[in-house]
């Protein structure tokens, strides 16, 4: 919901500790006891503690992660469902060691991050996008780089797996519309990773991919990890997925992720199908490109309320 | 120094549609085209890049040059970019060090760009009180860093800030320590106040190591040392702000620019108006208070 790379423009007001605590009780007013919080080593290196992102940030400002907890559940939020961690961050260079080991390092920390929480999954992006890889490494004329990088990809989430289950976390995968495992193409890959590793669905995600999550659902039924509900109305007609910055289509300027009930998706039809499963999880409301995060919270609960039957 | 949020966008040809999709001001603030058009009908012809600037400003123009071409096209030049001079206390880090400034140097020359102000320590808190041999090897390393520089073309300056190792204590000590031929400064007209100088006095001392400016107000200078050493002090919990556009707090900017005349500076004079919730307000307003105020007493 709070974007800290691209939304406003200005970042000091959202690095202030006053920003979130004003926020915490709104999002218990909209209805919402849960939350995912991004892990985002960015703020460590800023000197940004006031941003919750890791650890260190919540050390700094609340002593220890049970204080931080406790001042959480004062304030209507009752629990942090999930932890999400992306290694796009560290695809910054033609090193591809620092990328995995820079990835393998904070993924690491986002685990023990999400445990201290008491989250009940760690949600992971597998790869940093297509396009930005491409931009740093597809300009050598190396047919393999895309396997090798799949390789080590995948022992780097099956490490993570055995890490997340030595802290009793349940890790799950992240699927974006512009990465290495997007769409159904994950399907390809799951005999390879650990049997522990679990899905996330994000509608938006998965229809941008051209995959229905309705479908997805019933095919990976036993594999739901973790539900994130998005809302769109963008088609990839231009291969935007393939570019450095997917997330705003450098062919026509567009608000790819609308706040929920703004897009087109069919999510009462999804909701109807995750009622008919086991799933048990969490369902995390996002509105990661909302042009007002305060006025999303409103519009989520609105929509949801209106319209969804899991509310 | 640049203070948007990321720019996504080159240039947003469909502005109206855009615009419609959510009707809030985001479009207005989301390509560079439009951000370098607001600088330049306000006045202002060059801008200093940040490091954060790069991940998603060198994938989106291909290249530091282009990003360069389309400002030009634009009336705006590249003055210089922003740089860390990691782990200066630490000789053992040197190497890394200086590997880092000089690709920080090779970039700024990509984008033609002269000054490379660079922040000589990490911060103060969980590192300072820096000893003198410390203090020693951090001017060292920005002075080898500076010499490459000056070979480049490329002018380095010092940009002290309130809340680093190198602080009001051994600042001066710093300065001197450096060699004048590699290295110059930049006057943060707003972080020398808080750590405690008299702006007027330490120009009309220092003018000939001052290459450039950093321009901003502040409303609280001379901090104490209890603030300026404590832990992650530049963002405040509560929102204080320690920077304001010059005019709103209390410096004494026609003081300076009459010390400008006298010594007649010449080179870059950035607008700096971070912790502003408003930068294109923060810039006019600026604007007027530069144009009314200060040009006519040296410009």
């Amino acid at each position: 919901m709070i974007n800290m790379h691209h939304q406003e423009p200005n970042r000091n007001r959202q690095e202030s500790k006053y920003f979130w605590e004003e926020l915490y009780p709104l999002i218990s007013a909209a209805g919402f006891n849960g939350i995912e919080i991004p892990f985002d080593p960015f703020w460590i290196f800023r000197g940004g503690s006031g941003v919750p992102f890791t650890k260190y940030c919540v050390d700094i400002k609340y002593n220890n992660v049970d204080r931080y907890l406790e001042f959480l559940k004062d304030k209507g939020i009752d629990k942090v469902a999930g932890i999400h961690f992306s290694p796009q961050m560290f695809m910054r260079n033609e090193d591809l060691n620092f990328y995995f080991g820079a990835s393998g390092h904070f993924g690491g920390e986002a685990i023990k991050f999400a445990s201290e929480l008491g989250c009940n999954y760690i949600n992971i992006t597998p790869t940093a996008p297509y396009g930005l890889i491409s931009h740093y490494h597809g300009k050598i004329k190396d047919i393999n780089w895309e396997k090798d990088f799949i390789e080590r990809t995948i022992a780097m989430l099956n490490k993570f797996a055995e890490t997340a289950a030595e802290h009793n976390l349940k890790l799950v995968l992240k699927n974006e519309y512009w990465g290495l495992f997007r769409g159904n193409k994950i399907s390809e890959y799951i005999s390879e990773l650990d049997d522990s590793i679990q899905l996330n669905i994000d509608t938006a995600h998965l229809s941008i991919s051209g995959v229905s999550s309705v479908e997805f659902l019933k095919t990976h039924s036993s594999k739901i990890g973790s539900i994130t509900l998005t809302d769109t109305t963008f088609v990839d007609e231009d291969d935007i997925w393939t570019t450095p910055n997917p997330e705003y289509p450098e062919t026509k300027a567009t608000q790819v992720f609308r706040d929920l009930g703004f897009g087109n998706l069919e999510l009462n039809s999804f909701s109807k199908a995750l009622e008919n499963t086991n799933y048990e999880g969490w369902v995390i409301c996002s509105c990661r490109q909302t042009r007002d995060p305060m006025r999303a919270l409103l519009r989520s609960r609105s929509f949801i309320n209106t319209n969804l039957s899991i509310a | 120094m640049n203070h948007w949020k990321n720019i996504p966008y080159k240039r947003i040809d469909n502005f109206r549609e855009f615009y419609y999709e959510d009707k809030t001001n985001s479009a207005y603030y989301t390509d560079w085209d439009r951000i370098l058009r607001y600088q330049k009908a306000l006045g202002f012809n060059g801008i200093e890049l940040a490091p954060w600037d790069f991940p998603e400003l060198l994938p989106l123009f291909g290249s530091a040059k282009a990003f360069s071409e389309f400002a030009a096209e634009r009336g705006i030049v590249v003055s210089g970019m922003f740089h860390l001079i990691d782990k200066s206390h630490d000789s053992s880090h040197h190497q890394q060090t200086i590997d880092e400034g000089k690709k920080a140097v090779d970039l700024l020359v990509e984008f033609g760009g002269t000054n490379l102000n660079s922040a000589p320590s990490n911060n103060y808190f969980g590192l300072g009180p820096l000893n003198r041999v410390q203090i020693k090897d951090a001017a060292k390393v920005i002075t080898e860093i500076g010499r490459y520089a000056t070979d480049k073309g490329v002018q380095i300056g010092i940009h002290n800030e309130f809340f680093l190792a190198i602080n009001k204590e051994n600042h001066k000590e710093y300065i001197e320590l450096t060699d004048p031929r590699y290295v110059h400064y930049c006057m943060d007209t707003a972080q020398v106040a808080l750590l405690g100088e008299d702006i007027l006095e330490f120009y009309d001392t220092y003018h000939e190591r001052i290459n450039n400016f950093h321009l901003k107000d502040t409303a609280s200078p001379k901090l104490p040392d209890d603030i300026r050493h404590s832990q992650d002090i530049e963002i405040v919990d509560d929102g204080t702000r320690w920077f304001w556009e010059p005019g709103e707090g209390v410096l004494d900017f026609k003081g300076l620019y009459k010390l400008l005349k006298k010594h007649q500076f010449k080179g870059w004079i950035s607008l700096e108006t971070d912790q502003t919730p408003d930068l294109l307000a923060s810039m006019a307003l600026s604007r007027y208070y530069i144009d009314k105020e200060l040009n006519p007493i040296y410009k």
